[in-house]
């Protein structure tokens, strides 16, 4: 996959359908970005912001989520 | 009329203008009012502008005056339409004379932005961008 982010890291969460959710946060020099979908929690690392931002834009249409 | 904004290769000297502008009325440089993302991302190098207001950067671009005809020929080579493809409406501001007005600008869904090939750009000047009349061709190169 051409996208600069790195391995993905999944983990279960106590979350429903209902709970899906994009986050985008700033750690030192990556942008992380954390998806929940069925309660499941996947971690995407991105180096250039706009990746993350577009990356996260599209996982909350493909989750129906509102864009922030 | 309809008011265009152009930010990519429907611009003046890159490869989709003559095709998709032919006969439109240029009315000059212009810049949107609020932050856009665009980007240069999927196979063929093509810029790409997100319907995520406020983010990115402001972006500059060119303005242009077209008619029905002409514009369902720019829907048609933007393949507005088609799922990912849209036309919206946006503020741009011209610099001379300077006024704010609104325009429409082809944007995509940022499911298609695969890979990502830029930062966000305020103006396009890439030359990287593969005309779909040269795809087949690329293709065939990158298979050899």
């Amino acid at each position: 996959m051409p996208l600069d982010y790195s391995t993905t890291h999944q983990q279960h969460a106590p979350t429903s359908a209902a709970m899906n959710s994009v986050q985008i946060t700033k750690a030192d020099d990556e942008w992380n970005v954390t998806v929940v979908e069925d309660g499941k929690v996947s971690k995407f690392e991105f180096l250039v912001e706009a990746h993350a931002l577009i990356f996260a834009a599209g996982q909350r249409a493909r989750l129906d989520l509102p864009n922030q | 009329m309809h008011l265009v904004f152009v930010f990519g290769t429907l611009k003046r000297g890159f490869p989709l203008h003559n095709l998709g502008l032919e006969g439109a009325k240029y009315l000059g440089v212009c810049r949107t009012v609020e932050a856009y993302p665009v980007v240069i991302a999927g196979p063929w190098f093509a810029p790409m502008m997100f319907d995520l207001r406020r983010s990115g950067v402001r972006v500059e671009g060119e303005l242009y005056a077209v008619d029905d005809q002409q514009l369902a020929r720019l829907d048609d080579l933007e393949s507005v339409g088609t799922p990912g493809n849209f036309r919206r409406q946006l503020e741009v501001e011209m610099s001379s004379p300077r006024r704010v007005t609104h325009a429409f600008a082809f944007m995509k869904d940022p499911r298609l932005a695969v890979p990502i090939h830029s930062d966000f750009l305020s103006a396009y000047h890439d030359r990287r961008f593969i005309p779909p009349w040269k795809r087949s061709e690329s293709v065939s190169t990158a298979r050899r």
